[in-house]
């Protein structure tokens, strides 16, 4: 059925809203990437298949959502519309569930949320710590729809932007209202969203006045999954950000670039691209407006550095996925030497809500100059480990506290690194700093595309730098030299520094190689490539001191720098340690002191994790 | 009529044309710049970073690589600042700890007093320069050549490093290569490439029996430009 009016789209909207019933009992099932691996499909098989044995399936119904971003937690399942949320549910735990809420009418405690095992349980979603400090925008429907139905995205106002902008909005109002908002880029340089756009649109498009417009869901980022699951869990509000740039820009062809890696993301995009032609949504003359434009989806490759906007290109276009050197920038000739307009899949999914609400109710959530939400990837040393959506401006001790419900076992924070692998690590000084765009710059680090690793005291911070300097020694794509070689040296360097190899003068060495990369490199994975080491050795340099001058790890990581000893007064004398040795290393009778042979240990941490009263020490 | 923008150099007001690379409007006027992966012959490539320069853009300095940065009215350029003083050294030191036998890199960093020594060395030949691949393409027209791997692994090579069904064995990129890393040799009627695995038969002249050059490259230029059959069955001396 084709939409030939926004008219229609709106007699569209309430037809499916008459048929929805807001008090008709339902079982949300999370379908995201996670959730699934963790069996959500077949919890909600065996909900259809309780349903139907208790007869109950005509007044429920099961529907399969798309990612809450508390992926940890999952499987997870929601009851509406007494909004019961339930965590970790198993096959096993699926009739108890559906027979204290449905029938007894009391949650069923064993799978309600609890933030560690003492704590009460929460009931509901919104009153979960995790959920209650966060503002979701971007992700106001994840969770919630059904991804997979264009009339659910529809039924939530979908559209109404695009057919709003279509229907009495010019495309220089367009850019404006984008521009009054203040949006900036979310893929990595937070870029003014609206110069981008004005420039795309006043470039030479040629003898047939062609510009493209691309969405960047290549996510190379180690352990990120915001944008994974805003293509998976909302597709249309990605796509329906692209019609409307595209209409404010003046093209009539799009690409959503995404990994091979995230089947599902593509399969949901498919989807939705293809519903929404069928209404008419994409295609020619969209609305009847005149306006024409298609999207198509390009697979890649997989590769951290595909996601730089050259190599993105490159690859679209079959060529190898790797960083061009030029001066002209892809605005004025990007994909086909054309005018190419790249932006972030969350950066798009902004756009519908900046038509809808108008830019002064963005504008007015956010700091300065960095507006409205982000939604950060928070993992690492935190309790709640998940996808948080905030106003930006919040201090990075309210996410890691205040949402992430502080770290795990009473350690102590160290450090978060912000902005993926070529981010910076922050120390606790500066925990209150508002996380927007420039702050977390001036702190050396910077927003990348949201990653936001927690560290605790058991982190050694050289060895964290050499752990992304190692991820990013095979993510280099090797054209340049500074990149290349800087990386190939900063590797080599940090790995005797962490064997208590390290010489007088390696912080400097370190420095200069990371100076020449941020300055000499030719794409910006080169240019950011030394943040990991350049902040550790700014806030954590009485460590690398540490390793280098007295050869000690002062966080008890590097296992050439440490020792093992068991003290004696604290030991039982249980013979858990010498049982698990592989080195036979401890001697010790039953209920005496046992001790470890330096000699003999291999350091493989084993005795210190299985103790249960804490006695082996590292040193 | 090219336009004409004006802009400073190293504090000099100067004319050139727009869209001209900063390396060759400094080379016209005698200013050194270093490169190594550039070549007139070819399109700017931009990788080995030798060519550095810091410039100022309405406010904003940036350091940018000469070879492949156009001219822009109002630009301010300058070759020697402490930034891009420090940053080249450091790509000289790290090439020399990856190429320390390469005569044209010891020259450099005897040129700049940078010293080796702090880094280890890595002991490969190939600088990745690219002109071997970029000649085979963009000269030759051939396009034998391809680099494998990622990052450090990178290597110029043939498509899966397999024995180059396409190479004609014209040595260009071998004559064009900074460091010897190509190995080419004739022998028993045969050139040798071992880098791209081809083995080349030689043709010989009709009447003196010398050798020309490869089967396949004259097959290659006598249906590139149309000759007669028999154009290449003699050698020079002989014609
Ligand atoms: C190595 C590297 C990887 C990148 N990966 C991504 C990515 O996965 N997703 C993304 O949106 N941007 C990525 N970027 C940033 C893009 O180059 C580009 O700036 C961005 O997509 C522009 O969109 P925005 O203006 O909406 O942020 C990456 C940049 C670099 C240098
Ligand atoms: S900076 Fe690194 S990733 Fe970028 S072009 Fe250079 S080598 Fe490739
Ligand atoms: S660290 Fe490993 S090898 Fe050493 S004493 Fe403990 S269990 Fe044995
Ligand atoms: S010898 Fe082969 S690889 Fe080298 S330039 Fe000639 S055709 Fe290309
Ligand atoms: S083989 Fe020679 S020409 Fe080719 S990239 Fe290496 S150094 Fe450059
Ligand atoms: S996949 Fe279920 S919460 Fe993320
Ligand atoms: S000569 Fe300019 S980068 Fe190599």
């Amino acid at each position: 059925m084709r939409l030939e009016t926004p008219n229609k789209l709106e007699e569209l909207r309430k037809s499916i809203l008459e048929k929805q019933d807001p008090n008709k009992q339902k079982i949300l099932v999370c379908g995201g990437t996670g959730c699934i691996s963790n069996g959500s499909l077949e919890v909600a098989k065996a909900f259809e298949a309780e349903l139907k044995s208790q007869k109950l399936k005509a007044e429920v119904e099961v529907k399969i959502t798309g990612c809450h971003g508390f992926c940890e937690r999952g499987p997870l399942v929601v009851f509406l519309p007494q909004s019961i949320f339930y965590e970790r549910v198993d096959l096993k735990g699926v009739p108890d569930i559906l027979k204290e809420t449905l029938i007894s009418g009391v949650p069923h405690d064993k799978y309600l949320y609890r933030m560690t095992k003492k704590d009460d349980p929460i009931t509901k979603e919104e009153d979960i710590p995790f959920y209650k400090n966060q503002l979701r925008w971007v992700l106001r429907h994840n969770g919630k729809i059904d991804p997979t139905s264009i009339d659910e995205y529809i039924a939530q106002g979908g559209y109404s932007a695009l057919a709003k902008a279509l229907n009495g909005l010019s495309p220089e109002r367009i850019v404006d209202e984008i521009d009054k908002a203040g949006l900036r880029g979310r893929g990595g340089g937070g870029f003014s969203t609206a110069r981008k756009w004005r420039s795309v649109k006043d470039a030479d498009g040629g003898p047939d006045n062609i510009r493209y417009v691309i969405c960047n869901g290549d996510e190379g980022d180690p352990g990120a999954f915001m944008d994974r699951s805003l293509m998976e869990g909302d597709p249309h509000s990605v796509i329906e950000g692209m019609i409307i740039g595209a209409y404010a820009i003046g093209s009539n062809k799009g690409y959503i670039y995404v990994r091979m890696e995230y089947p599902l993301a593509v399969k949901h995009l498919d989807l939705a691209i293809k519903s929404a032609r069928d209404y008419g949504l994409l295609g020619e003359n969209i609305l009847g407006s005149g306006f024409s434009f298609d999207i198509e989806i390009n697979r890649g490759g997989g590769a951290f550095v595909c996601g730089e906007s050259s190599a993105l290109m490159a690859s679209i276009m079959g060529r190898a996925g790797e960083p061009r050197a030029k001066y002209v920038h892809s605005s004025e000739k990007g994909l086909n030497d054309l005018p190419t307009n790249l932006n972030n899949v969350e950066t798009w999914a902004n756009v519908p809500l900046i038509i809808n609400r108008g830019a002064d109710w963005f504008a007015a959530v956010g700091t300065e100059k960095s507006k409205g939400t982000k939604v950060f990837s928070l993992v690492g040393s935190v309790n709640n480990v998940g996808l948080v959506e905030v106003p930006m401006g919040l201090s990075l001790r309210e996410i890691i506290y205040g949402i992430g419900g502080g770290i795990p076992g009473g350690k102590k924070f160290k450090a978060v690194q912000t902005g993926g692998p070529s981010g910076g690590c922050i120390p606790e000084a500066h925990l209150d700093a508002p996380v927007d765009f420039d702050e977390l710059t001036k702190l050396g680090s910077m927003m990348g595309s949201g990653g936001m690793i927690v560290m605790d005291e058991k982190t050694c911070m050289v060895d964290v730098a050499k752990y992304f300097i190692n991820f990013l020694v095979d993510e280099s794509c090797g054209k340049c030299t500074p990149c290349r070689e800087g990386l190939r040296q900063l590797l080599i360097v940090l790995t005797r520094i962490t064997e208590g190899k390290g010489k007088e003068g390696d912080i400097e060495l370190l420095k200069d190689i990371g100076d020449c990369m941020t300055w000499g490199s030719l794409c910006a994975l080169g240019g950011s490539a030394s943040n990991p080491v350049i902040s550790t050795i700014k806030y954590f340099r009485d460590e690398y001191e540490a390793h280098i001058k007295e050869k000690r790890c002062p966080a008890g990581v590097c296992q050439d720098l440490i020792t093992f000893s068991i003290i004696e007064g604290d030991c039982i004398g249980c013979g858990r340690c010498l049982k698990v040795c592989p080195s036979s290393a401890i001697t010790g009778e039953n209920k005496k002191p046992h001790v470890i042979d330096e000699k003999l240990c291999i350091r493989c941490r084993a005795c210190y994790e299985v103790c249960p009263v804490d006695a082996v020490m590292i040193e | 009529m090219k336009e004409v923008v004006k802009i400073e150099l190293n504090g000099e007001e100067i004319e050139v044309k727009k869209g001209a690379t900063l390396l060759s409007i400094a080379r016209e006027r005698h200013v050194y710049i270093p490169t190594l992966c550039h070549n007139d012959a070819l399109e700017p490539y931009g990788v080995c970073r030798m060519c550095l320069v810091e410039i100022e853009e309405r406010g904003r300095m940036r350091v940018v690589t000469s070879c492949n940065y156009p001219a822009k009215e109002g630009l301010k350029v300058k070759t020697d600042t402490e930034r891009v003083v420090l940053t080249r050294n450091v790509v000289i030191e790290l090439l020399l700890a990856r190429a320390p036998e390469n005569e044209e890199i010891k020259k450099l960093a005897e040129f700049y007093g940078v010293k080796g020594g702090r880094l280890e060395l890595v002991n490969d030949e190939c600088i990745l320069c690219g002109m071997c691949v970029r000649t085979c393409d963009e000269v030759v027209g051939v396009k034998a050549l391809g680099f494998a791997n990622r990052g450090i692994d990178r290597v110029p090579a043939t498509p899966f490093m397999e024995s180059s069904e396409t190479c004609i064995g014209c040595g260009s990129c071998v004559y064009v290569c900074p460091t010897g890393y190509i190995k080419m040799r004739d022998e028993n009627g045969k050139r040798y490439i071992e880098n791209w695995k081809v083995e080349l038969e030689l043709s010989r002249c009709e009447s003196c029996g010398a050798y020309i050059a490869p089967k396949r490259q004259l097959d290659y230029i006598r249906n590139l430009a149309d000759l007669p059959e028999d154009f290449y069955n003699l050698c020079w001396n002989c014609r």
